[in-house]
């Protein structure tokens, strides 16, 4: 009852506050537009991706009659498909590649970020709904609370308000809800108007997955802002002047938000190196050369492979042989490579995702980093998801390969490379589809930051409840 | 006065703590920069002394066939890192600063990448240019919100009014001491880095620290304004900081947004994609044609005729030049949109300070799209030096073994553009003479309004 009081208190005078209004309007009006603006260009990006990845299609199926080992080396795109949330985090979508070039004999890393195309701009961050929500919420929290209990203080009503009744603990957790509901009244509108966005865009029938998304989403951005008004609150309640808070809580800020990601960044990529783009390739083709443990070289593997075969058939020759060998070699060799590619980019992939968990750890003390990492895992636009195209890309290419190997083999004889085959073949061939993974898989993903999300919750809870025991009155 | 002044600020504890703390972070960023300058000269130092080996192994190879050994070797450009960009390390973190190429088509080995972790590619470094940008204002920002404003509140404005011989001077000092103070500590800063980074006393330096001194003053100017408003401590801090949130966080952000949908880029893609089907379809296709368009656009090799034979490397590079020719409209497109990018951040850059700012440091740097796209027009102009060298070699099959290919080094390339001084310096100037003039009247208006 007490505690309802007070909280209706705090958002009345709130809202009677033009200062508050102003500035809530402002980020209100950010978030619309970030809102609007991610979503308008999501929709052009993903249209551009789906006609691309239809042009591809269409170049596959255009082509001619003709060796299917010549298709192999003419290959096809998969562009990466925009996943439905990336319009409110944009994550990494801007640094990671949007297309991979997919051919016979070698695996290409995914190419075509924008931030190659774009100025020095880009590193001042990018005006997304994730963006606002991630720095600019916090901030207008801190200049909504620092004055909560330093300004009763500072005008003698805080000894007032307590010789009434009111103990400090429902002083604090009121004035915890009254904020929490005028940031509601910032948040909730833009949060309407993405919803309806997504849904509008699927035409009403989008996916159970989606909606769990979106649903998640709300309620990691519904805690963080909780901890942000919660730990603003607790200072204010332990400083002792309004002036002295606004420091303490902008100093925690501009720390938490601006200056330790960047930090963690730079310690993880001097702690866990990885090799030049010189030395990488160099040490793949070794590898391709010279085999996988060093001891089984390419021409030993060839040899190797025609006793093999010509054994399977019960002939001693290759030109007797009823099938095409060059198929059956480039089968076999198409497997070694993709084990080589599959073996240095898992290790570089490893290496990364070593860098990364060192900004996952520090998600236990540093709740931004655990909520920047969950909304870009449910919003599609995370290092694994990028990884599981990657790899979805990579299964792709591998089969059409080896469909075009295995006709190359059973179509023709060794050394006729002129045989061709006909234009309906190309149709035959699968057209590439990326379905995105379920919001299980990425929660799976993100499970450490879930729990550092939630035990930093709960120690703050804690570690207010044993703060509030001796707040000075005066 | 003055010496007293001094010393009645750096008194503070706080002061002290904001201070270590920028000096600290200061350090980080030099370390930082230490790091990308090693990681950069080791980069190049692989692929110098690599290139010799693999272009002899290559050779020796494919003894007979120098169309073949050139199919394969690949030959190196490297942008010069220069020292500065350990201070401003900018989208060289991004954009790959040597570009290893075969004479075969060009457009499809342009834009390959570095490998790098987008996760750390989107958190970005903390290097000296993110410390003067972010964190300087608001150590500033820290330093003067209550510079006079606390004597104020509490009372002893008053005194200082009626004692002061010269009000409007002892505002000045006030000020002045503080911007010292930062000021020193900005040199010391970059003192140390021409120490750490190895970075030479040349012009770009110089305009590099002015550009840096510049942006201080903005700082110092926007403050003093926002001081001269006669506002209490509290609501001094909060301008300041949506000031600071402004120039810093929203506008650049926006400004991008608009920048990405005013200037949508498909053509990146639409090279490549254009580039593959030029070359690949030329396979299926009669030699003929092929030949005689290549001959078109090199009408110096016409007398090496039309091969007759099923596979002949002259057909081979017609096919794959027509993959770059027939995307050329594509690449160019592409090439003009990264331009006006760069042209209009750079117009934007002439009305916000910390844009220019950061386009500047990174200008000086040769760590800014400018830069990139220069190395890209000099990899374009590298490709085709290769490619008239060996065309005449290949098409008469010049024997391999005559070839001296230990000639054939890793090539520099060192961004020359002319630096324009006054461009650089005057925004931030004028910036701060403004904002410090209107701060000016607006003391000399209200000086004893107590």
């Amino acid at each position: 009852m007490m505690l309802q009081l007070i909280a209706q208190k705090e958002f009345t005078a709130t809202l009677r506050d033009r200062r508050f209004l102003v500035a809530g309007a402002l980020v209100l009006l950010l978030l619309l537009v970030a809102t609007w603006t991610g979503f308008r260009n999501y929709q052009s990006l993903a249209q551009k991706r789906a006609e691309a990845n239809q042009s591809a299609r269409a170049a596959w199926l255009g082509q001619p009659e003709k060796n299917p080992h010549s298709a192999a080396h003419y290959g096809t795109f998969a562009f990466r498909p925009k996943s439905d949330l990336s319009f409110l985090d944009f994550g990494l979508d801007t640094y990671t590649g949007s297309s991979v070039y997919l051919e016979g004999h070698r695996q290409n890393d995914a190419k075509f970020s924008a931030a190659e195309d774009a100025t020095s701009l880009i590193r001042f961050g990018e005006m997304t709904v994730a963006f606002v929500l991630q720095l600019l919420i916090p901030l207008l929290i801190i200049f909504l609370c620092f004055g909560a209990f330093t300004q009763e203080r500072e005008e003698n009503t805080l000894n007032i308000l307590l010789s009434q009744g009111a103990s400090v603990q429902t002083l604090f957790w009121g004035k915890v809800a009254g904020f929490a509901r005028v940031i509601g009244l910032v948040v909730v509108p833009a949060l309407l108007l993405a919803a309806t966005l997504l849904f509008a865009q699927t035409g009403f029938q989008g996916t159970a997955d989606t909606a769990l998304r979106l649903g998640l989403f709300v309620l990691v951005y519904t805690l963080y802002f909780g901890l942000f008004i919660i730990g603003s609150v607790f200072v204010s309640a332990r400083s002792t002047s309004s002036r002295a808070s606004l420091l303490t809580l902008l100093g925690i800020w501009i720390a938490a938000c601006i200056a330790l990601p960047k930090a963690t960044a730079n310690l993880g990529e001097s702690l866990f190196k990885v090799p030049s783009s010189y030395v990488f390739q160099k040490e793949l083709h070794e590898d391709v050369e010279k085999g996988i443990d060093g001891h089984n070289p390419e021409d030993a593997r060839a040899k190797e492979l025609e006793k093999r075969v010509l054994a399977q058939y019960g002939v001693d020759s290759v030109s007797q042989l009823p099938v095409n060998f060059d198929g059956i070699v480039m089968q076999e060799g198409e497997k070694y490579t993709s084990m080589v590619y599959q073996k240095h980019f898992g290790e570089l992939q490893n290496q990364f995702q070593k860098q990364n968990s060192l900004a996952t750890i520090t998600g236990f003390l540093n709740p931004y980093l655990a909520v920047r990492d969950l909304s870009m895992g449910l919003s599609g636009s995370d290092y694994d998801h990028f990884l599981d195209f990657k790899a979805k890309a990579e299964a792709y290419r591998f089969a059409l390969v080896e469909r075009l190997n295995n006709q190359m083999k059973v179509f023709s004889k060794t050394g006729d490379w002129e045989k061709t085959v006909s234009r309906d073949f190309w149709a035959k061939t699968p057209n590439f589809q990326y379905q995105l993974p379920s919001v299980g898989w990425a929660l799976g993903r993100h499970w450490l930051s879930v729990l550092a999300l939630l035990l930093f919750s709960g120690a703050l809870v804690w570690g207010v409840g044993r703060g509030l025991k001796d707040v000075p009155l005066v | 006065m003055l010496n007293l002044l001094f010393r009645s600020f750096i008194r503070s504890m706080g002061v002290k703590i904001g201070l270590g703390f920028l000096f600290l972070a200061g350090l980080v960023s030099l370390l930082i920069g230490r790091q990308f300058l090693d990681r950069q000269a080791r980069n190049s130092r692989d692929v110098i002394a690599a290139q010799r080996v693999d272009l002899e192994r290559h050779a020796r190879f494919h003894p007979d066939e120098i169309g073949l050994v050139l199919y394969y070797a690949q030959f190196a450009l490297v942008n010069q890192t220069p020292a500065l960009a350990g201070l401003s390390i900018g989208q060289r973190d991004v954009n790959p600063s040597i570009q290893r190429v075969t004479i075969r088509g060009l457009e499809a080995q342009k834009y390959d990448a570095d490998l790098n972790n987008p996760t750390n590619l989107l958190l970005g470094n903390i290097d000296f240019s993110f410390v003067l940008i972010y964190l300087f204002p608001l150590l500033i920002i820290a330093f003067t919100y209550s510079a006079i404003s606390e004597e104020r509140e509490n009372g002893t404005w008053r005194m200082v009014a009626v004692q002061s011989r010269n009000l409007l001077g002892f505002i000045a000092q006030l000020f002045l001491v503080r911007l010292a103070v930062v000021l020193s500590l900005l040199l010391v800063l970059l003192g140390l880095a021409v120490v750490v980074l190895g970075i030479p006393l040349d012009g770009p330096f110089f305009l590099f620290a002015g550009t840096s001194v510049g942006y201080v003053l903005v700082w110092f100017g926007l403050c003093f304004w926002v001081a001269s408003l006669h506002r209490p401590s509290g609501t001094n801090a909060v301008l300041l900081i949506t000031i600071w949130l402004v120039l810093l966080l929203i506008l650049p952000a926006g400004i991008n947004q608009y920048m990405l949908s005013r200037y949508p880029l498909p053509e990146a893609l639409a090279t490549t994609v254009k580039q593959r089907k030029g070359y690949h379809e030329k396979w299926d296709m009669p030699k003929e044609p092929t030949v005689a368009k290549f001959y078109a656009h090199y009408p110096q090799f016409r007398p090496f005729g039309i091969p007759n034979t099923t596979f002949n490397w002259l057909w081979y590079y017609a096919m794959q030049q027509m993959g770059d020719d027939e995307s050329a409209r594509e690449s160019g497109e592409l090439r003009q949109k990264l331009q006006q990018r760069e042209a209009v951040s750079h117009a934007f850059g002439l009305l916000i300070p910390s844009l220019h700012a950061q386009l500047q440091l990174n200008e000086l740097a040769q760590s800014g799209l400018g830069n990139q796209l220069r190395f890209l027009d000099e990899t374009t102009r590298f490709h085709e030096r290769l490619r008239l060298y060996f065309y005449p070699k290949i098409f008469s099959n010049y024997p391999v073994k005559a070839e001296r290919w230990d000639r054939h080094t890793v090539k520099t390339f060192s961004d020359c553009s002319p630096i324009r001084a006054g461009y650089v310096l005057l925004p931030p100037m004028l910036f701060g003479l403004l904002f410090g003039g209107l701060g000016w009247l607006n003391f000399r208006r209200n000086l004893y309004v107590l």
